[in-house]
C-alpha cells in the first residue's frame, strides 16, 4: 500500500521485477525495472483515469441500497448524467422517456395502469427524497412543484409496491432524489429561452405573435461549519402554444445536512412553489384546436405548494440501522373559470420511523407509518383521513446466486373520525437467481392499493354541464401484480425483458347514478393487463450510445363469472365479456441515439404510441399514433455548457388526451455554468 | 451513405404536419348520422348549449347513457345541419338537448326528436353500418316545447324513481334541481 500521496518503498533482492500499480477508479499502470546488488531505483508509475462501472444501486424497490441486479421488480433508472444532458423543465418532461411509464393530461401511468382517469387520483406514488409527493385533496401529483434542475437521479420501480408504501403505490413508485449539498462552494446557473413554431397548419395559427418562453434557475451549495446547505431558486415563463397556454412559476428550496457524530446522517429539505397559469380543458373545434371556446377564455387557476421533509439516519455499525422521517405537504389552488370560483387548500402530514438489521444471511426492515390529510375546499368541503400503518420485509440469501423478499403491510385508514374505515393487507414476495456472471433471473408478485382521495369521495360540484355528487361508500381500488424477468449484462450492452400481468379491482371512474341526472365517482371496473417489456442500453464505438425501450400490452375490462378462491389466484381465470381498457396505446416504444465526442455532444430521440383503440368521452373523433423526434445538440466550453434542444421536430401533431393538442415544435437554447 | 442521408432528410420533412390536421377525417369503423335541425320558437338568452344527442333504444332505459353527441349547435340560428359519429348499430331515438348557462343536461333538455316518417307519432329508428353516412335524419327543435319528454320517456324515469313534470319554463323538477351550488 502506497503512502496518501502515492510513494513507496519496496525492498527486494536483485533482479528483473514488474511493478504494478492500481487505484480504484483509474486504469493499472506497470513497468518491467532491473535491480542490481545495492541499488536504489526510482519507479514512477503514472495511471490514467478510467471512470468504474459499478453495478447501479437502488433503493426505492425494497427500502434500502441494493444493486439493481439483486432488485426482484423492473426497475428503471435515469442517472446524472441523462438528466445533464437533458436539460428539463418539468420531471414528467423526463419521465417519457422511460420505458412502461405513460403520462396523460398530468396523469402518470405505469405500464398502462392509468388510461386517462377523470378525477380519480394517482395510481402510482411519487416521492421526493422518500418523503410522499401526492397531494392531500385530489391524491394527484403537482408536476411543477418538483424541483427540476435539482435532481440528481430518479428511480422507478414497475409493479405493486403497496406492501412497502401503501396507498398509491398500486401500480408502481417513481422516486426523486434531489441533489445534495456539495462539499466544495459550488454556484450553479441555468438559463433557458425558447419559443414554439408557428402551427403547421394556416388554419390553427390563431396568434401573429412569437410564442417564446424562458426559465433562470440559481443554486449555491456550500459547507458552514458542520452543515451541508444548498439554496436554489427558479423562475419560469411561457407564452404558451395555445390559447390560455401560458404559465408563471416560482421556486425557492433550502436544503441542510449535517452528520452530527459518526454514522448518522440528518437532512432538512424546504421546498416553495407557485404557479399562475392559463386552464385549456378543450379545444373551441379541431379546426381550431389551438384555440378554447369563447366562454372560457381567460379561465386561470393559481396554485402554490409548501414541502418541507427531515430525516434523520443512525447506524449502529454495519448491521443495525434506524430512520425517522417526518414530512408535510401543503397545497392551494384557486380557480377563475367563467362559470366557477373554487378553491381547495390541502396539507398532508406523516412520518415513518423504521429499522434495518442484517443477520447474516437474513436481513430485516421493520417500519411504522401515521399520515393525515386535512382539506378545506369550496368543492370537496371540510374533511379528515388519517393512515396508519406497519410493515416489514425480509430478505435472505440461501446462496450467493439466490435471493428471497418477503414483505407485508397492513394499513389503515380512517375516514372524518370514523364515519368510514378501511383495512389493507398487501403482502409482496420476490426471488433472483443468478443464472451466470452476466444473467440473473427474477420472479415477483406483490398486492396493491389506492385509497380513493377526498375529492373522489366528496366532490360537489358542477363540471362541464353534470352535476358531481359526493360518493362516501367510494371503497379502495386494488390490484395485484407478477412479473418475470431477464437481465443480461455483457459489455456495454444492457438488456433487460420483462414479462408481467397486473390484476386491477374497482377501478374508479365517472358514472352516471341511474335515474337521476347526477354524477359521482363509483367503483367500476375490473381489469387486466398483460404484457412485455423490453429494455436495451448499449455503448456503442466511436463515442455512441443508444437506448431502446418496448412495451407491448394487451388492456382490457371485464368481469370473472365465477371468481373462485384468493384474489391473487383470479389472475388465472379468464376474464368475460372483455372489452379494450380505454385510453390505453398498446405498443410503446422510445429510443435514443448519443454521442460524445470531445466537448460536443448530440442526441436524437424518439418516441412511439400506437393509436388507442378506445376512448370515453369522444370516441367518434379522430386518433392517431403518436411520432415525436426531439434533438439536442451541446458544446462544454471550460465550466459552461451550451446546447440546442428542438422538440417535435417533425411537427407531428396528436392528442393524449382527448381535443387537447400535444406540443407544437420549439426551439430552446440553453447555458448551464457552474462556478 | 449520401443516398441513405439524402432518403432520411427528404422524409423527415416529407413527415413535417403528419398526423392529427383541421380537417377532421372519419373514423373508417365509425357510422354517421346527419340531418338538418330546424329550431322554432324564440332562443333562450341563457343558451349554454345546444347539441344532438343519440340513444341506442327507445324508450331508453337509462336517460344518461347517451351513445353518442354532436359537437355543439351554432346559438341563435333558425336551423342548421348537424353531424354525429356513431358505432355501427341500429339507433332508437335521436333527440335535440339544449342546455342553460350554469345548468346541467338532463331531461328538461329535450327539445325535439327524430320522427318516424311512416309513422310521425313515434321516434324514427335508424340504422348505420361501418363507414357509412346516413342521411336526411331531420329533426324540429321547438324551444316552446322545451322539456316536453315523450310520455314512454317519462314512464321509464319514474319507474327509475324520478318525479317528472316539466316546470312552466321548461326546467322541469327532478333529483339535484335546486340543489345549492357551492
Amino acid at each position: 500500500m502506497t503512502d496518501l500521496e502515492g510513494r513507496f518503498v519496496l525492498e527486494v533482492p536483485p533482479g528483473t521485477y514488474t511493478v504494478e500499480a492500481l487505484l480504484v477508479g483509474y486504469g493499472p499502470a506497470r513497468r518491467e525495472v532491473e535491480i542490481s546488488p545495492g541499488d536504489t531505483t526510482k519507479v514512477v508509475l503514472k495511471l490514467e483515469e478510467r471512470p468504474l462501472k459499478l453495478p447501479p444501486v437502488v433503493v426505492t424497490a425494497t427500502k434500502k441500497a441494493q444493486p439493481l441486479r439483486e432488485v426482484p421488480i423492473s426497475t428503471s433508472v435515469v442517472g446524472k448524467d441523462e438528466l445533464r444532458a437533458r436539460p428539463a423543465q418539468t420531471l414528467d418532461q423526463v419521465l417519457r422517456y422511460v420505458p412502461g411509464v405513460e403520462l396523460k393530461g398530468g396523469e402518470v401511468g405505469i405500464r398502462a395502469s392509468t388510461g386517462y382517469s377523470q378525477g380519480a387520483g394517482s395510481r402510482v406514488l411519487l416521492l421526493v427524497d422518500g418523503a410522499p409527493a401526492i397531494t392531500g385533496d385530489t391524491g394527484g401529483i403537482n408536476w411543477d412543484a418538483i424541483p427540476a434542475g435539482e435532481i440528481e437521479r430518479i428511480e422507478v420501480v414497475k409493479g405493486a409496491g403497496s406492501a412497502l408504501y401503501g396507498s398509491n403505490a398500486m401500480a408502481g413508485v417513481i422516486q426523486v432524489f434531489t441533489r445534495r449539498p456539495s462539499r466544495t462552494p459550488r454556484t450553479w446557473l441555468r438559463m433557458a429561452a425558447g419559443c414554439y413554431d408557428r402551427p403547421y397548419h394556416p388554419e390553427w395559427r390563431w396568434s401573429s405573435k412569437l410564442r417564446t418562453f424562458y426559465s433562470f434557475e440559481l443554486s449555491h451549495s456550500r459547507r458552514l461549519g458542520p452543515l451541508g446547505v444548498l439554496i436554489s431558486g427558479s423562475r419560469q415563463r411561457s407564452d404558451g402554444y395555445r390559447q390560455n397556454g401560458d404559465y408563471l412559476r416560482h421556486r425557492l428550496m433550502g436544503k441542510l445536512e449535517a452528520e452530527p457524530f459518526p454514522g448518522s446522517r440528518a437532512d432538512l429539505t424546504l421546498h416553495w412553489a407557485e404557479e399562475d397559469r392559463g386552464q385549456f380543458l378543450y379545444w373551441k373545434s379541431q379546426e381550431h384546436a389551438l384555440e378554447v371556446p369563447e366562454e372560457m377564455l381567460g379561465d386561470r387557476v393559481y396554485s402554490g405548494k409548501f414541502r418541507f421533509n427531515g430525516s434523520f439516519r443512525l447506524a449502529f455499525g454495519p448491521e443495525l440501522a434506524a430512520l425517522f422521517r417526518g414530512y408535510t405537504y401543503r397545497t392551494y389552488w384557486h380557480n377563475f373559470f367563467h362559470d366557477s370560483h373554487d378553491r381547495s387548500r390541502a396539507l398532508r402530514a406523516g412520518c415513518e420511523a423504521r429499522a434495518e438489521a442484517s443477520l447474516g444471511e437474513l436481513s430485516f426492515t421493520l417500519g411504522g407509518e401515521v399520515a393525515r390529510d386535512g382539506v378545506s375546499s369550496s368543492m370537496f368541503g371540510d374533511h379528515r383521513l388519517w393512515d396508519v400503518a406497519g410493515y416489514v420485509q425480509t430478505e435472505w440469501k440461501p446462496s450467493p446466486l439466490t435471493t428471497l423478499t418477503l414483505g407485508l403491510r397492513y394499513d389503515r385508514q380512517v375516514v372524518d373520525g370514523g364515519d368510514k374505515v378501511e383495512s389493507q393487507v398487501s403482502p409482496k414476495f420476490g426471488a433472483t437467481f443468478r443464472l451466470s456472471p452476466e444473467m440473473v433471473l427474477r420472479a415477483s408478485m406483490g398486492r396493491g392499493f389506492r385509497a380513493p382521495s377526498v375529492a373522489e369521495r366528496f366532490t360537489d360540484a358542477y363540471i362541464a354541464g353534470f352535476r358531481v355528487v359526493p360518493n362516501p361508500e367510494l371503497r379502495p381500488e386494488r390490484s395485484w401484480g407478477y412479473e418475470v424477468g431477464l437481465r443480461w449484462t455483457s459489455g456495454n450492452l444492457v438488456a433487460d425483458l420483462a414479462l408481467f400481468q397486473n390484476e386491477y379491482w374497482d377501478l374508479v371512474e365517472p358514472q352516471a347514478v341511474p335515474g337521476s341526472p347526477l354524477v359521482r365517482m363509483a367503483n367500476v371496473t375490473r381489469a387486466r393487463v398483460r404484457g412485455v417489456e423490453l429494455d436495451l442500453t448499449a455503448g456503442l464505438p466511436l463515442g455512441f450510445y443508444g437506448s431502446l425501450g418496448y412495451t407491448y400490452i394487451v388492456p382490457r375490462e371485464g368481469r370473472i363469472a365465477q371468481p373462485y378462491g384468493p384474489e391473487f389466484l383470479q389472475a388465472l381465470q379468464p376474464l368475460e365479456d372483455s372489452r379494450e381498457l380505454p385510453y390505453r396505446p398498446r405498443n410503446r416504444l422510445v429510443a435514443s441515439v448519443r454521442w460524445k465526442g470531445g466537448p460536443f455532444s448530440a442526441e436524437a430521440r424518439f418516441r412511439y404510441a400506437s393509436r388507442v383503440r378506445r376512448v370515453k368521452m369522444y370516441p367518434q373523433d379522430e386518433r392517431v399514433p403518436q411520432y415525436v423526434v426531439d434533438l439536442l445538440g451541446g458544446v462544454r466550453l471550460r465550466n459552461c455548457t451550451f446546447s440546442f434542444r428542438v422538440d417535435n421536430l417533425l411537427q407531428y401533431h396528436y392528442t393524449e388526451v382527448e381535443r387537447n393538442l400535444a406540443p407544437i415544435r420549439s426551439f430552446t437554447v440553453t447555458l448551464t455554468a457552474e462556478l | 451513405m449520401k443516398k441513405v442521408r439524402y432518403i432520411l432528410l427528404l422524409s423527415a420533412f416529407a413527415a413535417c404536419g403528419k398526423g392529427i390536421g383541421p380537417t377532421p377525417k372519419e373514423v373508417p369503423e365509425l357510422g354517421v348520422i346527419c340531418g338538418t335541425v330546424k329550431f322554432l320558437g324564440a332562443w333562450p338568452d341563457s343558451t349554454a348549449e345546444v347539441r344532438v344527442a343519440v340513444y341506442e333504444e327507445y324508450p331508453p332505459k337509462n336517460f344518461y347513457d347517451v351513445k353518442a353527441f354532436s359537437d355543439p349547435l351554432p346559438v341563435g340560428v333558425d336551423s342548421t345541419a348537424y353531424k354525429v359519429m356513431v358505432s355501427p348499430g341500429t339507433y332508437g331515438w335521436i333527440m335535440v338537448a339544449w342546455r342553460g348557462e350554469g345548468r346541467f343536461w338532463g331531461p328538461e333538455s329535450f327539445l325535439g326528436m327524430y320522427l318516424d316518417p311512416d309513422d310521425p307519432s313515434h321516434p324514427g329508428e335508424v340504422t348505420v353500418g361501418p363507414g357509412e353516412e346516413v342521411g336526411g335524419i331531420d329533426i324540429l327543435a321547438d324551444f316552446s316545447k322545451r322539456g316536453q319528454l315523450p310520455p314512454e320517456v317519462i314512464e321509464v324515469l319514474e319507474e327509475q324513481g324520478v318525479t317528472y313534470r316539466p316546470a312552466p319554463d321548461g326546467r322541469g323538477l327532478g333529483p339535484g334541481t335546486g340543489v345549492p351550488r357551492r
